[in-house]
């Protein structure tokens, strides 16, 4: 048997693995530094040890510098979560209700359904009036029926190309935020560097401390560094929430792709079923399937999605092929449509299968949320309490 | 080297920050001269008006009720210079003192412009070094009138900008206006002057707001962003990507 009209490789879409959630202590390191950046973020870090301890630790000056720890990093936290706080919600949109993509694809299984020629029964069998008269030919009513239906057929697959433009609208969305997610780790990274260095300086200068001068060791224990290990804390719940929000992004898009891979599959087999119909009516009826809807959309979305137009290119000749010199036609066209079935089948196979994973995603990527929130809440409260001076010794330049 | 990799070269970079600068301190200076123009007209306008009203009144009077003699003739360009001295006087020397804030509940978007006009006023009342940053403060709120047009009040950064404008500002040089001028440049408990705390005042404001602009235009900016790699996932082939 030749090889049917549509048959190419089998359709896969594979569902990406759901995000595991991050632990805080895993979370750092995942943005690298570069080291001249570190040597400087390092000076700044000895530089300031070294003025906060040359201060008596009564004077108002050392609370006010260890006072600036408290709030050290809150603009990079606030940023951070302010992206966590817009992305949450785009895993939940993509899971949510029907897109449009769907309606489409559900409303295009049904039509094609209807012209299925499995079933018309035996469309060689003769027509009779009333089971007993000869009358007419089932064939050429059955061809009839594309004429009206395709139309219909071209404006869904219209639509369908619409939402296909809208999934990688959306994949352009994640795009750009994904770059903002970045250069907000990059700078949360940093500020963790730099409390991470702060905690190793201050505790060996404690150490050191704890001989000559024991009350100063004590405050440089109760407050700075107090406050630096609380900040560190945050820090790393922030940075893994937002880890964990740009691998979901990650996701979103690699589903968004599969399913345009899906859209554009289902596009082409329906064409080329319609095609097939087409040479088919041709070789059996000598009937003239004009379906000039479908041929004009064809060129528009042929030149779109490139795949598409050598598939068609190929199948073209192939379906002739096949239509002159198969004994049985009929059967040609049933593989298309059963192409078409395949390719919806694996996108509901594909979307069933990726909304578990979403569903794992946002539920881990959520409780983080939650908990990161809670620390912002605590920052700004604390923040509210001690107006005072709001200058901040690390700050990053933007 | 093309035109893009010129632009993208810091010290060009540099340059275009001074022009940019130069260009705003020049168009801040050329309102104000604009201003005092507008002023100038005015008072014209209203000398000529004023001369046009009293000359034939007089000259209807001296009809009516009959000549008046020398008294008349001395009391006709009296009363002319009178008045053409008070015009001159409400148009150039006399100030209203300026009001130490901003009348409430401006709206946001006429907030920007009216700041700027009350700004303008408090500039004879601070010191010198604080008018390049007024000038700046003054460039941001012209831009931001345009971007604030037809921009919904309940986003956070607009509800910022109306508390940094209406209340921070304001509550920042009407407290300098405040200490007397005398000790305005003594320093307090041996920290910094008031006219310092002015200064490093306006220059975190001016930041600040340049802050708010920017939240203000990230919405627009994260669009056309989107747009444009919709655009390249659309229409660029795989290997342009790259």
């Amino acid at each position: 048997m030749a090889a049917a009209p549509a048959q190419e490789t089998e359709l896969v879409l594979t569902p990406p693995a759901p995000v595991p959630p991050v632990a805080p202590e895993k979370a750092a390191g995942l943005v690298p530094i570069d080291a001249a950046q570190k040597t400087e973020l390092g000076t700044r870090v000895d530089k300031f040890i070294g003025e906060l301890v040359a201060f008596d630790a009564n004077s108002p000056e050392f609370g006010k510098r260890s006072e600036q720890l408290m709030r050290m990093g809150q603009r990079e936290i606030a940023e951070a979560a302010g992206h966590s706080n817009r992305f949450l919600d785009r895993p939940v949109k993509a899971m949510g209700a029907e897109s449009g993509v769907s309606t489409d694809l559900t409303e295009l299984r049904r039509t094609v359904e209807s012209l299925d020629p499995a079933r018309h029964g035996d469309l060689m069998a003769p027509k009779k009036l009333l089971g007993i008269l000869p009358f007419g030919n089932k064939l050429r009513d059955y061809f009839d029926s594309y004429t009206s239906a395709q139309s219909h057929i071209a404006a869904i697959l219209a639509r369908l190309a619409s939402g296909k433009d809208e999934l990688l609208k959306d994949n352009a969305a994640i795009d750009v935020e994904r770059q903002a997610l970045w250069a907000a780790m990059g700078r949360l990274e940093q500020m963790i560097h730099i409390s991470k260095a702060l905690d190793a300086g201050l505790e060996s200068k404690a150490l050191e401390l704890e001989s000559g001068d024991p009350e100063k060791a004590k405050a440089v224990r109760e407050s700075p560094l107090f406050y630096t290990r609380q900040r560190l804390n945050d820090l790393l719940t922030q940075m893994a929430v937002t880890v964990q929000g740009y691998l979901a992004l990650d996701l979103v898009k690699k589903n968004n792709i599969e399913l345009m891979k899906g859209v554009d599959r289902a596009s082409t087999t329906t064409v080329s079923a319609l095609r097939t119909a087409v040479t088919v009516a041709q070789a059996m009826t000598n009937q003239r399937l004009v379906l000039g809807q479908i041929s004009a959309l064809n060129t528009t979305t042929a030149n779109i999605i490139e795949s598409t137009s050598e598939l068609l290119k190929r199948q073209t000749a192939e379906i002739h092929k096949q239509a002159a010199s198969s004994t049985i036609p009929v059967d040609t066209l049933k593989r298309a449509f059963q192409n078409i079935y395949q390719t919806m089948d694996a996108i509901d196979t594909f979307k069933s299968e990726a909304l578990v994973s979403m569903k794992a995603t946002v539920d881990a990527l959520s409780g983080e949320v939650e908990k990161s929130r809670g620390y912002i809440a605590r920052a700004e409260g604390a923040a509210r309490l001690q107006p005072g001076d709001a200058s901040e010794p690390f700050k990053l330049s933007d | 080297m093309s035109r893009q990799d010129r632009r993208g070269h810091p010290t060009n970079d540099l340059v275009r920050r001074l022009a940019d600068d130069v260009e705003l301190r020049t168009r801040r200076r050329r309102k104000r001269h604009q201003r005092t123009w507008n002023r100038a007209l005015k008072a014209v306008l209203a000398m000529i008006i004023v001369t046009f009203v009293i000359i034939p009144t007089m000259i209807a009077a001296g009809f009516l009720f009959g000549p008046r003699g020398v008294e008349g003739l001395i009391a006709a360009p009296l009363l002319l210079l009178t008045s053409w001295g008070a015009i001159l006087y409400w148009a150039f020397g006399y100030k209203p003192r300026a009001a130490l804030r901003l009348p409430a509940g401006i709206d946001v978007a006429q907030l920007p412009a009216r700041t700027d006009e009350w700004l303008e006023q408090q500039r004879r009342f601070l010191p010198y070094a604080a008018h390049s940053h007024l000038d700046n403060i003054g460039g941001r709120l012209e831009s931001l009138s345009v971007q604030l047009e037809g921009m919904r009040s309940d986003k956070p950064a607009v509800n910022e900008l109306r508390r940094l404008l209406s209340e921070e500002l304001p509550e920042l040089v009407s407290g300098y206006r405040r200490v007397p001028r005398a000790l305005q440049h003594q320093p307090l408990h041996g920290g910094s002057t008031p006219e310092r705390q002015l200064l490093d005042g306006l220059a975190t404001i001016d930041v600040q707001m340049g802050r708010v602009q920017e939240q203000l235009a990230a919405d627009d900016m994260h669009a056309l962003a989107t747009h444009q790699r919709y655009l390249d996932l659309k229409y660029k082939r795989d290997d342009e990507l790259k």
